[in-house]
């Protein structure tokens, strides 16, 4: 025959042991502990208990608490073993009904917590400033853009053949007088000339032949002989 | 203007700061000695009639809103949550605040339960964390419990914890 004991909450072994402690009397002694022992046994018999392992450690403190009461029925046995079982089990309950308890009373502080600012003001923004902007200079973007816009879309295949050294080549005569990228750039006939062009200067300045440097913000990118 | 006191620029460093602060830190983000810089802590975690508290574990320092000042900010913040730890979870901490830092096995001993798993909950919700290890065979990993935990219960600094019941001995004593 099975039937559930209401239990509210999950209690863990020593649990289960300190309550029936606690019915009876303040520790488990060599009289009581045949008593508390069935109380156990009974209590547990009822337990949904969730998995094997957790079952196993409900029924090890059973056999602990079957041991310490048997130790009391066999005469050869050395009574002192008995006492020293018993203490140790009896600190153990105690130690565990002190932090049950804190935890009862820690469970009830955690309506007076506190907050932190979940985000600290961001030290370094990594978005650029904008000085002197006005509205005259949007303009002038606009139309500097539209001049370089291409006349004509090009319409179908554009077969070109572009060496990124012929490039390079070119790039590098150029070096001695420098000059500017948006220069050579608005030079390039299509977008493929344009990343050639780029990938061509991008060796120049890894091989250490070119340096580039912009004086200002968004002005212009300048290219020179390193 | 007037030159601010160490208290006052120490208290604007924290409230700025996206993580607790070491005294060391402090010191030199404030440009003091050290002892100095510990004076002035002290005297902030003095002022506890503020909204804002200092709150401390293990040398690292951060503010806080005022545990007292619980109950309105959570009005305000629309924080209808409750405390969400399990019975298990409120005794496995008990265990690490009262005893840590320590071993797993150690808090298994307390509960007479394994709590690997407890553990590694609370540890993945930052109510705890790994402090070292042991120097036991092994080498087993300690925990103890984080700055969130102090927050979780209102505590500006382990030392505010309650103090842990007396032995049944006592307590039974009438």
């Amino acid at each position: 025959m099975t039937h559930t004991v209401a239990v509210g909450e999950f209690e863990g072994p020593l649990g289960i042991l300190l309550d029936l402690v606690e019915r009876r009397q303040f520790e488990v002694t060599s009289i009581s502990v045949a008593d508390i022992t069935t109380g156990y046994l009974e209590s547990i018999r009822s337990l949904k208990a969730r998995s094997a392992e957790e079952l196993s450690e409900f029924l090890a403190l059973g056999a602990r608490l079957l041991y310490i009461k048997s130790l009391a029925l066999l005469p050869t046995t050395n009574p002192a073993e008995q006492t020293e079982e018993l203490r140790t089990l009896n600190l153990e309950l105690d130690e565990y009904k002190r932090i049950r308890q804190a935890a009862r009373t820690l469970g009830l502080r955690a309506a007076n917590r506190s907050w932190v600012r979940p985000v600290a003001p961001q030290l370094e923004l990594h978005e650029l400033p904008l000085p002197d902007l006005e509205l005259s200079a949007l303009t002038q973007a606009f139309a500097r853009a539209l001049r370089a816009a291409p006349v004509e879309a090009p319409s179908g295949i554009i077969h070109v053949t572009i060496s990124q050294h012929m490039v390079q080549t070119r790039l590098r005569h150029r070096l001695a007088a420098g000059f500017e990228l948006a220069e050579v750039l608005r030079e390039c006939a299509n977008r493929l000339e344009i990343v050639v062009t780029f990938l061509a200067l991008l060796e120049l300045v890894r091989e250490g032949a070119a340096s580039v440097g912009q004086a200002d913000q968004f002005g212009d990118i300048e290219v020179h002989q390193a | 203007m007037t030159t601010p006191s160490l208290t006052t620029k120490l208290e604007a460093i924290l409230f700025v700061a996206a993580e607790p602060l070491s005294l060391e830190r402090l010191a030199v983000a404030a440009d003091t000695p050290v002892a100095d810089t510990q004076a002035a802590l002290q005297d902030l975690a003095s002022q506890t009639s503020r909204g804002i508290v200092l709150s401390e574990l293990g040398g690292q320092y951060r503010l806080t809103t005022a545990p007292a000042a619980s109950a309105v900010v959570r009005k305000f913040l629309r924080d209808e949550s409750k405390s969400d730890l399990s019975k298990a979870a409120l005794e496995t901490l008990a265990i690490v605040a009262y005893r840590g830092p320590l071993t797993r096995s150690q808090v298994d001993t307390v509960r007479g339960v394994a709590s690997d798993t407890m553990l590694r909950n609370l540890l993945a919700r930052g109510l705890i964390r790994e402090a070292g290890r042991s120097a036991e065979p092994g080498r087993p990993q300690l925990y103890s419990v984080s700055h969130s935990f102090l927050q979780h219960f209102g505590l500006q600094s382990p030392a505010d914890l309650p103090p842990l019941p007396t032995t049944s001995e006592q307590s039974h004593a009438h």
